[in-house]
Protein backbone atom coordinates (compact mmCIF):
# COMPACT_ATOMS: atom_id res chain seq x y z
CA UNK A 1 0.00 0.00 0.00
CA UNK A 2 2.77 2.40 1.04
CA UNK A 3 4.79 1.54 -2.07
CA UNK A 4 1.76 2.24 -4.27
CA UNK A 5 1.22 5.63 -2.62
CA UNK A 6 4.90 6.49 -3.10
CA UNK A 7 4.72 5.41 -6.74
CA UNK A 8 1.66 7.62 -7.30
CA UNK A 9 3.38 10.54 -5.57
CA UNK A 10 6.51 10.25 -7.73
CA UNK A 11 4.48 9.82 -10.94
CA UNK A 12 2.54 12.97 -9.98
CA UNK A 13 5.87 14.80 -9.53
CA UNK A 14 7.00 13.57 -12.95
CA UNK A 15 3.73 14.71 -14.55
CA UNK A 16 4.00 18.11 -12.84
CA UNK A 17 7.58 18.52 -14.05
CA UNK A 18 6.60 19.66 -17.56
CA UNK A 19 4.09 22.42 -16.63
CA UNK A 20 6.35 23.64 -13.81
CA UNK A 21 9.22 23.85 -16.27
CA UNK A 22 6.97 25.82 -18.58
CA UNK A 23 5.59 28.18 -15.94
CA UNK A 24 8.66 28.79 -13.76
CA UNK A 25 11.26 31.40 -14.58
CA UNK A 26 13.79 29.27 -12.68
CA UNK A 27 13.15 26.14 -14.70
CA UNK A 28 16.87 25.36 -14.80
CA UNK A 29 16.60 24.43 -11.12
CA UNK A 30 14.13 21.62 -11.82
CA UNK A 31 15.00 18.50 -9.78
CA UNK A 32 15.69 15.01 -11.08
CA UNK A 33 12.63 13.12 -9.85
CA UNK A 34 14.16 9.72 -10.68
CA UNK A 35 17.13 10.41 -8.40
CA UNK A 36 14.78 11.63 -5.66
CA UNK A 37 12.71 8.43 -5.99
CA UNK A 38 15.75 6.12 -5.98
CA UNK A 39 17.26 7.78 -2.88
CA UNK A 40 13.99 8.05 -0.98
CA UNK A 41 12.96 4.46 -1.68
CA UNK A 42 16.51 3.17 -1.10
CA UNK A 43 16.54 4.72 2.37
CA UNK A 44 12.93 4.03 3.41
CA UNK A 45 11.33 1.17 1.47
CA UNK A 46 11.77 -2.59 1.71
CA UNK A 47 14.14 -4.37 -0.69
CA UNK A 48 11.74 -5.95 -3.18
CA UNK A 49 8.91 -3.39 -3.03
CA UNK A 50 11.42 -0.50 -3.12
CA UNK A 51 13.31 -1.90 -6.10
CA UNK A 52 10.11 -2.50 -8.07
CA UNK A 53 8.70 0.93 -7.18
CA UNK A 54 11.97 2.67 -8.16
CA UNK A 55 12.05 0.77 -11.47
CA UNK A 56 8.39 1.69 -12.11
CA UNK A 57 9.13 5.40 -11.48
CA UNK A 58 12.05 5.10 -13.93
CA UNK A 59 9.76 3.48 -16.51
CA UNK A 60 7.27 6.35 -16.17
CA UNK A 61 10.12 8.82 -16.66
CA UNK A 62 11.03 6.86 -19.81
CA UNK A 63 7.44 7.41 -20.91
CA UNK A 64 7.53 11.14 -20.22
CA UNK A 65 10.92 11.59 -21.95
CA UNK A 66 10.69 9.38 -25.02
CA UNK A 67 13.63 11.11 -26.69
CA UNK A 68 15.98 8.68 -24.87
CA UNK A 69 15.78 4.90 -25.51
CA UNK A 70 13.14 3.30 -23.28
CA UNK A 71 14.87 1.70 -20.28
CA UNK A 72 17.52 4.36 -19.59
CA UNK A 73 15.73 5.89 -16.61
CA UNK A 74 14.45 2.49 -15.42
CA UNK A 75 18.04 1.26 -15.22
CA UNK A 76 19.23 4.49 -13.55
CA UNK A 77 16.41 4.24 -10.97
CA UNK A 78 17.18 0.57 -10.18
CA UNK A 79 20.93 1.21 -9.88
CA UNK A 80 20.26 4.34 -7.80
CA UNK A 81 18.05 2.35 -5.45
CA UNK A 82 20.71 -0.37 -4.98
CA UNK A 83 23.47 2.22 -4.47
CA UNK A 84 21.34 4.07 -1.89
CA UNK A 85 20.83 0.79 0.03
CA UNK A 86 24.62 0.56 0.35
CA UNK A 87 25.08 4.25 1.20
CA UNK A 88 22.27 4.16 3.81
CA UNK A 89 24.30 1.69 5.90
CA UNK A 90 26.96 4.35 6.51
CA UNK A 91 25.10 7.65 6.05
CA UNK A 92 22.06 8.84 8.00
CA UNK A 93 19.61 9.63 5.20
CA UNK A 94 17.02 10.76 7.73
CA UNK A 95 18.82 14.08 8.36
CA UNK A 96 18.81 17.07 6.06
CA UNK A 97 22.48 17.64 5.19
CA UNK A 98 23.46 14.03 4.36
CA UNK A 99 20.25 13.73 2.30
CA UNK A 100 21.06 16.88 0.33
CA UNK A 101 24.67 15.81 -0.22
CA UNK A 102 23.60 12.33 -1.36
CA UNK A 103 21.04 13.84 -3.74
CA UNK A 104 23.64 16.19 -5.22
CA UNK A 105 26.20 13.44 -5.75
CA UNK A 106 23.44 11.06 -6.92
CA UNK A 107 22.32 13.51 -9.61
CA UNK A 108 25.85 13.81 -10.99
CA UNK A 109 26.25 10.02 -11.01
CA UNK A 110 22.82 9.66 -12.68
CA UNK A 111 23.88 12.19 -15.36
CA UNK A 112 27.07 10.23 -16.01
CA UNK A 113 25.08 6.98 -16.20
CA UNK A 114 22.64 8.67 -18.58
CA UNK A 115 25.53 9.72 -20.84
CA UNK A 116 27.08 6.24 -20.61
CA UNK A 117 23.84 4.53 -21.64
CA UNK A 118 23.27 7.06 -24.41
CA UNK A 119 26.76 6.43 -25.78
CA UNK A 120 26.37 2.64 -25.62
CA UNK A 121 22.79 2.28 -26.80
CA UNK A 122 21.79 5.49 -28.60
CA UNK A 123 24.20 5.99 -31.47
CA UNK A 124 22.54 9.14 -32.83
CA UNK A 125 23.09 11.00 -29.54
CA UNK A 126 25.45 13.97 -29.68
CA UNK A 127 24.10 16.39 -27.06
CA UNK A 128 26.97 15.73 -24.60
CA UNK A 129 27.74 19.33 -23.93
CA UNK A 130 24.13 20.27 -23.13
CA UNK A 131 23.71 17.35 -20.72
CA UNK A 132 26.95 18.14 -18.87
CA UNK A 133 26.12 21.86 -18.71
CA UNK A 134 22.67 21.11 -17.27
CA UNK A 135 24.01 18.69 -14.61
CA UNK A 136 25.09 21.23 -11.91
CA UNK A 137 21.78 23.13 -11.98
CA UNK A 138 19.75 19.89 -11.90
CA UNK A 139 21.89 18.67 -8.98
CA UNK A 140 21.26 21.96 -7.16
CA UNK A 141 17.52 21.70 -7.82
CA UNK A 142 17.45 18.08 -6.61
CA UNK A 143 19.36 19.02 -3.43
CA UNK A 144 17.02 21.92 -2.65
CA UNK A 145 13.76 20.02 -3.06
CA UNK A 146 14.97 16.73 -1.54
CA UNK A 147 14.30 17.66 2.09
CA UNK A 148 10.75 19.06 1.62
CA UNK A 149 9.79 16.22 -0.75
CA UNK A 150 11.16 13.54 1.59
CA UNK A 151 9.47 15.25 4.57
CA UNK A 152 6.15 15.32 2.76
CA UNK A 153 6.43 11.67 1.75
CA UNK A 154 7.40 10.71 5.34
CA UNK A 155 4.29 12.50 6.63
CA UNK A 156 2.20 10.67 4.05
CA UNK A 157 3.71 7.34 5.13
CA UNK A 158 3.06 8.24 8.80
CA UNK A 159 -0.59 9.00 8.08
CA UNK A 160 -0.99 5.70 6.23
CA UNK A 161 0.62 3.81 9.11
CA UNK A 162 -1.60 5.54 11.67
CA UNK A 163 -4.70 4.72 9.60
CA UNK A 164 -3.66 1.06 9.39
CA UNK A 165 -3.03 0.95 13.17
CA UNK A 166 -6.45 2.51 13.89
CA UNK A 167 -8.15 -0.02 11.65
CA UNK A 168 -6.28 -2.80 13.51
CA UNK A 169 -7.37 -1.50 16.93
CA UNK A 170 -11.04 -1.10 15.92
CA UNK A 171 -10.96 -4.60 14.40
CA UNK A 172 -9.65 -6.08 17.67
CA UNK A 173 -12.28 -4.17 19.72
CA UNK A 174 -15.04 -5.63 17.57
CA UNK B 1 11.06 -28.19 -6.66
CA UNK B 2 10.90 -25.18 -9.03
CA UNK B 3 8.68 -23.33 -6.56
CA UNK B 4 11.10 -23.81 -3.71
CA UNK B 5 13.98 -22.75 -5.98
CA UNK B 6 12.07 -19.61 -6.93
CA UNK B 7 11.22 -18.86 -3.31
CA UNK B 8 14.81 -19.39 -2.18
CA UNK B 9 16.32 -17.20 -4.94
CA UNK B 10 13.52 -14.66 -5.46
CA UNK B 11 15.77 -11.71 -4.57
CA UNK B 12 18.43 -12.69 -7.09
CA UNK B 13 15.82 -13.34 -9.79
CA UNK B 14 14.17 -9.95 -9.17
CA UNK B 15 17.54 -8.18 -9.22
CA UNK B 16 18.53 -9.77 -12.53
CA UNK B 17 15.11 -8.98 -14.03
CA UNK B 18 15.14 -5.33 -12.94
CA UNK B 19 18.72 -4.75 -14.13
CA UNK B 20 18.75 -6.80 -17.33
CA UNK B 21 15.29 -5.99 -18.75
CA UNK B 22 16.01 -2.22 -19.09
CA UNK B 23 19.38 -3.04 -20.71
CA UNK B 24 17.64 -5.18 -23.33
CA UNK B 25 15.03 -2.46 -23.81
CA UNK B 26 17.78 0.18 -24.29
CA UNK B 27 19.58 -2.05 -26.80
CA UNK B 28 16.37 -2.61 -28.73
CA UNK B 29 15.11 0.99 -28.62
CA UNK B 30 18.53 2.57 -29.24
CA UNK B 31 18.81 1.02 -32.71
CA UNK B 32 17.86 3.31 -35.60
CA UNK B 33 14.26 2.48 -36.59
CA UNK B 34 11.68 4.05 -38.84
CA UNK B 35 8.67 3.69 -36.53
CA UNK B 36 7.91 3.55 -32.82
CA UNK B 37 7.67 0.26 -30.92
CA UNK B 38 4.64 -1.12 -29.08
CA UNK B 39 6.32 -0.25 -25.76
CA UNK B 40 6.93 3.37 -26.80
CA UNK B 41 3.35 3.65 -28.03
CA UNK B 42 2.08 2.17 -24.76
CA UNK B 43 4.14 4.58 -22.65
CA UNK B 44 3.05 7.51 -24.79
CA UNK B 45 -0.59 6.49 -24.35
CA UNK B 46 -0.18 6.30 -20.56
CA UNK B 47 1.86 9.46 -20.01
CA UNK B 48 0.25 11.79 -22.57
CA UNK B 49 -3.13 12.09 -20.78
CA UNK B 50 -1.21 12.72 -17.53
CA UNK B 51 0.81 15.50 -19.16
CA UNK B 52 -2.40 16.96 -20.61
CA UNK B 53 -4.14 16.76 -17.21
CA UNK B 54 -1.30 18.46 -15.32
CA UNK B 55 -1.15 21.11 -18.03
CA UNK B 56 -4.88 21.76 -17.53
CA UNK B 57 -4.34 21.83 -13.73
CA UNK B 58 -1.62 24.44 -14.18
CA UNK B 59 -3.94 26.51 -16.38
CA UNK B 60 -6.67 26.24 -13.71
CA UNK B 61 -4.28 27.32 -10.92
CA UNK B 62 -2.99 30.23 -12.98
CA UNK B 63 -6.62 31.12 -13.80
CA UNK B 64 -7.63 31.12 -10.12
CA UNK B 65 -4.54 33.13 -9.19
CA UNK B 66 -4.96 35.81 -11.83
CA UNK B 67 -8.75 35.89 -11.62
CA UNK B 68 -9.26 35.84 -7.83
CA UNK B 69 -6.23 35.90 -5.53
CA UNK B 70 -4.73 38.97 -7.18
CA UNK B 71 -7.87 40.97 -6.37
CA UNK B 72 -7.47 40.87 -2.59
CA UNK B 73 -6.47 44.56 -2.43
CA UNK B 74 -9.68 45.61 -4.15
CA UNK B 75 -11.85 43.54 -1.81
CA UNK B 76 -10.42 45.34 1.22
CA UNK B 77 -11.68 48.69 -0.06
CA UNK B 78 -15.18 47.73 -1.03
CA UNK B 79 -16.81 44.30 -0.83
CA UNK B 80 -19.56 45.12 -3.26
CA UNK B 81 -17.20 46.63 -5.81
CA UNK B 82 -14.86 43.68 -5.39
CA UNK B 83 -17.59 41.21 -6.33
CA UNK B 84 -18.49 43.29 -9.33
CA UNK B 85 -14.84 43.73 -10.27
CA UNK B 86 -14.15 40.04 -9.98
CA UNK B 87 -17.02 39.21 -12.26
CA UNK B 88 -16.02 41.81 -14.82
CA UNK B 89 -12.36 40.85 -14.69
CA UNK B 90 -13.22 37.18 -15.08
CA UNK B 91 -15.29 38.04 -18.12
CA UNK B 92 -12.54 40.27 -19.48
CA UNK B 93 -9.93 37.54 -19.01
CA UNK B 94 -12.15 35.01 -20.72
CA UNK B 95 -12.85 37.42 -23.59
CA UNK B 96 -9.16 38.25 -23.92
CA UNK B 97 -8.28 34.57 -23.97
CA UNK B 98 -10.98 33.95 -26.59
CA UNK B 99 -9.83 36.91 -28.68
CA UNK B 100 -6.22 35.73 -28.43
CA UNK B 101 -7.23 32.23 -29.48
CA UNK B 102 -9.28 33.63 -32.36
CA UNK B 103 -6.32 35.76 -33.49
CA UNK B 104 -3.99 32.75 -33.41
CA UNK B 105 -6.43 30.54 -35.30
CA UNK B 106 -7.05 33.30 -37.87
CA UNK B 107 -3.32 33.67 -38.49
CA UNK B 108 -2.95 29.90 -38.85
CA UNK B 109 -5.90 29.79 -41.27
CA UNK B 110 -4.37 32.68 -43.23
CA UNK B 111 -1.08 30.81 -43.45
CA UNK B 112 -2.90 27.66 -44.55
CA UNK B 113 -4.74 29.55 -47.30
CA UNK B 114 -1.59 31.36 -48.47
CA UNK B 115 0.43 28.15 -48.67
CA UNK B 116 -1.97 26.27 -50.90
CA UNK B 117 0.84 23.95 -52.04
CA UNK B 118 1.00 22.52 -48.51
CA UNK B 119 -1.57 20.06 -47.20
CA UNK B 120 -1.71 20.49 -43.42
CA UNK B 121 -3.65 19.19 -40.46
CA UNK B 122 -4.02 21.15 -37.22
CA UNK B 123 -2.81 19.93 -33.82
CA UNK B 124 -3.03 21.29 -30.27
CA UNK B 125 0.03 21.51 -28.01
CA UNK B 126 -0.61 19.58 -24.77
CA UNK B 127 2.85 19.45 -23.18
CA UNK B 128 6.44 20.49 -23.65
CA UNK B 129 9.95 20.06 -22.28
CA UNK B 130 9.46 16.65 -20.71
CA UNK B 131 13.22 16.17 -20.37
CA UNK B 132 15.95 18.50 -19.22
CA UNK B 133 18.14 17.37 -22.11
CA UNK B 134 15.92 17.30 -25.18
CA UNK B 135 13.74 19.93 -26.81
CA UNK B 136 10.50 18.07 -27.41
CA UNK B 137 6.93 19.25 -27.73
CA UNK B 138 3.93 16.96 -27.25
CA UNK B 139 0.85 17.63 -29.40
CA UNK B 140 -2.66 16.20 -29.50
CA UNK B 141 -3.81 15.58 -33.05
CA UNK B 142 -7.12 16.50 -34.61
CA UNK B 143 -8.95 13.17 -34.41
CA UNK B 144 -10.81 13.67 -37.71
CA UNK B 145 -7.65 14.04 -39.80
CA UNK B 146 -4.85 12.35 -37.91
CA UNK B 147 -4.85 9.15 -40.03
CA UNK B 148 -2.55 10.93 -42.50
CA UNK B 149 -0.02 11.92 -39.85
CA UNK B 150 3.22 9.91 -39.86
CA UNK B 151 6.54 10.10 -38.07
CA UNK B 152 9.06 12.45 -39.69
CA UNK B 153 6.49 14.97 -40.97
CA UNK B 154 7.23 18.69 -40.65
CA UNK B 155 5.43 20.75 -38.00
CA UNK B 156 5.00 24.47 -38.74
CA UNK B 157 3.10 27.60 -37.73
CA UNK B 158 2.43 30.89 -39.49
CA UNK B 159 5.70 32.16 -37.94
CA UNK B 160 7.86 29.39 -39.34
CA UNK B 161 9.28 25.94 -38.70
CA UNK B 162 8.60 24.23 -35.35
CA UNK B 163 10.23 20.83 -35.90
CA UNK B 164 9.34 17.35 -37.03
CA UNK B 165 7.23 14.52 -35.62
CA UNK B 166 9.49 12.13 -33.78
CA UNK B 167 7.12 9.65 -32.17
CA UNK B 168 3.45 8.94 -32.75
CA UNK B 169 0.93 7.01 -30.67
CA UNK B 170 -2.83 7.22 -30.98
CA UNK B 171 -3.94 10.83 -30.84
CA UNK B 172 -0.62 12.08 -29.49
CA UNK B 173 2.73 12.83 -31.07
CA UNK B 174 6.12 14.06 -29.83
CA UNK B 175 7.67 16.80 -31.95
CA UNK B 176 11.45 17.24 -32.04
CA UNK B 177 11.99 21.01 -32.13
CA UNK B 178 14.43 22.62 -34.58
CA UNK B 179 16.46 23.70 -31.54
CA UNK B 180 16.94 20.08 -30.42
CA UNK B 181 20.59 19.01 -30.64
CA UNK B 182 19.54 16.15 -32.93
CA UNK B 183 17.69 18.36 -35.41
CA UNK B 184 19.06 19.38 -38.81
CA UNK B 185 17.37 21.23 -41.70
CA UNK B 186 18.72 22.30 -45.08
CA UNK B 187 18.69 26.08 -45.14
CA UNK B 188 19.47 29.18 -47.17
CA UNK B 189 19.23 32.96 -47.06
CA UNK B 190 17.34 34.24 -50.08
CA UNK B 191 19.57 36.18 -52.49
CA UNK B 192 22.76 35.73 -50.42
CA UNK B 193 24.29 32.82 -52.33
CA UNK B 194 24.65 30.57 -49.31
CA UNK B 195 23.29 27.14 -48.47
CA UNK B 196 23.87 25.08 -45.37
CA UNK B 197 22.44 23.12 -42.50
CA UNK B 198 20.62 24.61 -39.53
CA UNK B 199 21.42 22.47 -36.49
CA UNK B 200 19.98 22.67 -32.99
CA UNK B 201 22.22 23.25 -29.98
CA UNK B 202 19.81 21.88 -27.38
CA UNK B 203 19.14 25.42 -26.16
CA UNK B 204 15.68 26.92 -26.08
CA UNK B 205 16.33 30.29 -27.62
CA UNK B 206 19.15 29.80 -30.10
CA UNK B 207 20.66 27.38 -32.55
CA UNK B 208 23.36 27.40 -35.20
CA UNK B 209 23.50 27.30 -38.96
CA UNK B 210 26.57 26.25 -40.94
CA UNK B 211 26.73 27.92 -44.35
CA UNK B 212 29.03 27.16 -47.21
CA UNK B 213 29.50 30.42 -49.10
CA UNK B 214 29.22 29.89 -52.83
CA UNK B 215 31.71 31.44 -55.22
CA UNK B 216 32.40 35.12 -54.34
CA UNK B 217 31.07 36.22 -57.76
CA UNK B 218 27.76 34.52 -57.08
CA UNK B 219 27.32 36.16 -53.69
CA UNK B 220 25.19 39.28 -53.90
CA UNK B 221 25.20 40.61 -50.33
CA UNK B 222 26.89 39.95 -46.99
CA UNK B 223 25.02 38.18 -44.21
CA UNK B 224 23.65 40.61 -41.62
CA UNK B 225 21.94 40.18 -38.24
CA UNK B 226 18.19 39.91 -38.82
CA UNK B 227 18.55 38.05 -42.13
CA UNK B 228 15.86 35.39 -42.33
CA UNK B 229 17.09 31.81 -42.73
CA UNK B 230 14.64 29.81 -44.84
CA UNK B 231 14.16 26.14 -45.61
CA UNK B 232 15.19 24.98 -49.08
CA UNK B 233 13.02 21.86 -49.15
CA UNK B 234 16.03 19.77 -50.22
CA UNK B 235 16.00 17.74 -47.01
CA UNK B 236 12.56 16.41 -48.13
CA UNK B 237 11.16 17.06 -44.66
CA UNK B 238 10.50 20.80 -44.49
CA UNK B 239 8.72 22.54 -47.38
CA UNK B 240 10.73 25.25 -49.14
CA UNK B 241 10.46 28.91 -48.18
CA UNK B 242 9.51 28.60 -44.50
CA UNK B 243 11.40 30.72 -41.99
CA UNK B 244 13.59 28.73 -39.56
CA UNK B 245 14.98 31.72 -37.71
CA UNK B 246 17.02 34.85 -38.17
CA UNK B 247 20.74 35.53 -37.85
CA UNK B 248 21.61 36.88 -34.41
CA UNK B 249 25.29 37.77 -34.81
CA UNK B 250 27.15 39.10 -37.83
CA UNK B 251 30.48 37.50 -36.87
CA UNK B 252 30.42 33.76 -37.61
CA UNK B 253 32.83 31.16 -36.29
CA UNK B 254 34.73 29.40 -39.05
CA UNK B 255 35.50 25.71 -39.39
CA UNK B 256 36.97 24.61 -42.72
CA UNK B 257 34.72 25.75 -45.55
CA UNK B 258 31.85 26.42 -43.11
CA UNK B 259 30.79 29.64 -41.44
CA UNK B 260 28.63 29.01 -38.39
CA UNK B 261 26.10 31.69 -37.50
CA UNK B 262 23.93 31.78 -34.39
CA UNK B 263 20.21 31.94 -35.07
CA UNK B 264 17.14 32.90 -33.06
CA UNK B 265 14.17 30.62 -33.84
CA UNK B 266 11.32 32.17 -35.83
CA UNK B 267 8.81 30.48 -33.52
CA UNK B 268 8.45 31.23 -29.78
CA UNK B 269 8.09 27.67 -28.44
CA UNK B 270 7.14 28.71 -24.90
CA UNK B 271 3.83 30.26 -25.99
CA UNK B 272 2.96 27.84 -28.78
CA UNK B 273 -0.65 26.58 -28.57
CA UNK B 274 -1.64 25.39 -32.05
CA UNK B 275 0.51 24.00 -34.86
CA UNK B 276 0.05 22.65 -38.37
CA UNK B 277 1.44 19.29 -39.50
CA UNK B 278 2.46 19.24 -43.16
CA UNK B 279 1.13 15.93 -44.52
CA UNK B 280 2.03 16.67 -48.15
CA UNK B 281 3.90 19.36 -50.07
CA UNK B 282 5.22 19.97 -53.58
CA UNK B 283 8.89 19.91 -54.70
CA UNK B 284 11.36 22.61 -53.50
CA UNK B 285 11.16 26.01 -55.16
CA UNK B 286 14.13 27.42 -57.10
CA UNK B 287 14.36 31.05 -56.04
CA UNK B 288 13.05 31.97 -52.60
CA UNK B 289 11.58 35.39 -51.82
CA UNK B 290 12.62 37.09 -48.57
CA UNK B 291 9.64 37.23 -46.18
CA UNK B 292 8.13 40.58 -45.08
CA UNK B 293 8.91 40.00 -41.41
CA UNK B 294 12.61 39.43 -41.94
CA UNK B 295 13.03 42.65 -43.89
CA UNK B 296 11.51 44.58 -41.02
CA UNK B 297 13.85 42.92 -38.50
CA UNK B 298 17.11 43.42 -40.37
CA UNK B 299 19.71 45.40 -38.44
CA UNK B 300 22.54 47.56 -39.74
CA UNK B 301 26.06 46.43 -38.78
CA UNK B 302 29.59 47.42 -39.60
CA UNK B 303 30.55 45.59 -42.84
CA UNK B 304 33.94 44.87 -41.28
CA UNK B 305 32.20 42.38 -38.97
CA UNK B 306 30.79 40.32 -41.80
CA UNK B 307 32.68 37.49 -43.53
CA UNK B 308 32.76 39.62 -46.66
CA UNK B 309 34.37 42.50 -44.86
Amino acid sequence: MKALVWLLAFVLLLALEAPILRASEHAFLLPDVVVLAAIYLGSRAGWASGLLTAAAVGLFKDGFALAAPVGVFTEIAALGFLATRLVARRVDLGSAMPTMATCGVGTFVATLLFLLFEVIFHRAFDAWEEVLKAAPSIALGTMLVAVPVFGGLDRLAGLLQRGERMRGVSGRLR
Amino acid sequence: MIRSLLLRHHRRILLVLVLVAPMLSMYFHGKPRSGSTAMERGLLRVTSPMAAATGALEDAIVGVWTGYVDLVGVSERNAELEAQNRELLGEALRSRAQAEELRRVKRLCGFRAAKSELRTVPAKVVGREVSQFFRVLRVRLDIAEHAEVKEGLAVVTHDGVVGRIEKLAGDYADVMLVTDARSAAHATIAGKGVVGTARGKGKQKEFGVEFVHLDRAERQESILPGDAVLTTGHDRVFPAGLEIGHVTEASPSRSGPYFEYTLTPAVTFATLEEVLIVVAHSAPAGDLPAPEASRGRRLRVDPANTPDG
